[in-house]
């Protein structure tokens, strides 16, 4: 973008900020749409990277963690081996909870599709 | 195994006591994961840092797993925050030594005036404190909602995993127990402060002799006082992390040697004073029922201590569970407590006590030699009565009397 011939740009932190906002907002359904099946965080976090949805470590396992206390997730503790492993699947609050969100996000999309086709500038 | 044990250590800490243990647990579990998926072994150091600097800075896990709450200081700055709190602390304490060192030097020794001073040593302490404090988490508030600074941890930069500090899993200690001692603590503060204030006010009227009786009394009071207000921070500290500390455990050890001290040395003081005891007119009986009772506290206390010393010295090199630990600090503290209370309660609510320390000035009834003085018959006349065994004669003079 330009300002009188001048470029214009946002500072990186500031653009690295929006994106982390905007997809903290996001992998809370992404999250909540992937455990019908039961899965520990290191397996969980590898499912979702593999089908393109990148979530660092430090942020999934306390996301999980605040699921399950409000009551949309489920956790057992598994023993496989010598290795306890804690694996985490939806309630039936959970699937409440991710449907309603799934219609906000197709609501949300139609509405932010339209207003970014009469956006100037691409 | 050592990172993954700091790492999770130093995460834990910044959580809150009731959810501590379950986010440990899973946390290391994810951690050993990632570093299996490596192919690696949880002892190889390059792949776990490598899988801890995946992870984010201990702060930045800590702040996700509580973003809910309403920080004053959040994850990332409190560590900044506690260390300047620490710094500031020792500044205050050694500036209090020294205040008091120097009063001590340059103030009127004649006069016994330790326990004044201390007193207001602990004034000046505890209200620069309480100012600090103030500033300082203020500050730091401030930093928190404010754009100036950020700590590095909080931008994403790189950390070293291996810059974690070593941490022996502390042992947790019991926080209900933990409570009621700080309760204790506070009864025990204010019997104490009446013992005090009783010694004082008794000593000021005493017979000459039993002045000095008083100060040491009064002494013991504030040492007391002293060792109570430690034990106080560090059951504070427990109650409020959940888990004992090495500065916890060391304000204890203070706090034990401050009781063992007065509690050994005071039958020795009072044999001293056996002599201005008598003179005052407390039976040869009570005098050595005194001076037993305080020899057999003395060493109840002497015997309580060591053994918990000793135990907890033993513990640390091979303990098992770490929560045997907290649960005997607890019992230990606790024990400690009623036995200073018993003590104290006992001083204060000791019969006869301000009639023996006021000794024969008083014109009170002499429990030892049954004399009253003066009494008012009816008929309006007064009679004065001395009680003095050795007397050879009495002179009388006044208005109408020749004196001889």
């Amino acid at each position: 973008m330009t300002n009188g011939g001048r470029e214009v740009t946002a500072p990186t932190e500031v653009i690295e900020r929006l994106t982390l906002e905007l997809r903290r907002g996001v992998v809370v359904l992404a999250t909540l749409s992937q455990l019908d099946e039961p899965s520990y965080g290191y397996e969980f976090q590898q499912r979702l990277a593999t089908q393109g949805m990148e979530i660092e470590q430090g942020t999934l396992y306390p996301l999980l963690r605040r699921l399950q206390e409000q009551g949309l997730l489920d956790e057992e503790w598994v023993v496989e081996g010598s290795r306890p492993r804690k694996y985490y699947r939806l309630t039936e609050a959970g699937r409440h909870a991710r449907d309603v969100l799934r219609a906000q996000w197709d609501h949300l999309t139609a509405v932010l599709g339209a207003l970014l086709s009469t956006t100037k500038g691409e | 195994m050592r990172l993954i044990d700091n790492y999770v250590a130093a995460v834990g800490e910044r959580l809150h006591v009731s959810r501590r243990s379950a986010v440990e647990a899973e946390l290391r579990a994810s951690i050993l994961d990632a570093v299996e998926a490596r192919g690696a072994s949880p002892e190889s150091e390059d792949d776990v840092v490598a899988v801890l600097e995946q992870l984010g800075s201990p702060e930045r896990v800590a702040a996700e797993y509580e973003p809910q709450r309403g920080f004053l200081v959040g994850p990332e700055l409190f560590p900044h925050m506690r260390r300047a709190g620490t710094i500031a602390l020792g500044a205050i304490l050694v500036g209090g030594a020294v205040f008091y060192g120097l009063g001590l030097l340059l103030g009127d020794l004649a006069e016994f005036r330790a326990g004044t001073l201390l007193a207001q040593t602990l004034g000046v302490v505890v209200r620069t404190l309480i100012v600090g404090t103030v500033v300082l988490v203020g500050v730091f508030a401030w930093l928190q909602r404010s754009e100036v600074w950020r700590p590095a941890a909080a931008e994403g930069a790189r950390w070293d995993p291996r810059s974690l500090r070593g941490r022996a899993p502390s042992p947790r200690a019991p926080r209900f127990e933990s409570a009621v001692t700080l309760v204790a603590s506070a009864v025990v503060l204010l019997l104490l402060d009446g013992v005090g204030r009783t010694a004082r006010e008794v000593g000021s009227q005493a017979a000459p002799a039993l002045q000095a009786l008083a100060s040491d009394v009064v002494t013991a009071a504030v040492a007391l006082q002293i060792a109570l207000l430690l034990a106080f921070a560090a059951n504070v500290a427990v109650v409020v992390k959940g888990r004992s500390f090495a500065w916890t455990r060391l304000l204890r050890f203070v706090a034990d040697g401050v009781a063992v001290v007065v509690f050994v040395r005071a039958p020795f003081q009072l044999m001293q004073y056996r002599a201005a005891l008598r003179d005052s007119g407390a039976s040869d009986n009570v005098v050595n029922w005194l001076i037993a009772n305080a020899f057999i506290v003395g060493g109840i206390v002497l015997t309580v201590v060591a053994v918990y010393w000793a135990r907890e010295w033993r513990g640390g090199r091979n303990r098992v569970d770490p929560r045997a630990a907290g649960a005997d600090a607890t019992l230990h503290s606790l024990a400690m407590h009623i036995l200073v209370l018993i003590v104290a309660g006992g001083c204060a609510a000791a019969p006869g006590t301000r009639s023996v320390a006021e000794g024969p000035t008083s014109a009170s009834t002499a429990p030892s030699s049954g004399i009253v003085s003066p009494e008012v018959h009816a008929d309006g006349r007064v009679t004065f009565r001395v009680h003095a065994p050795d007397a050879t004669h009495a002179p009388k003079c006044g208005p109408g009397s020749n004196r001889k």
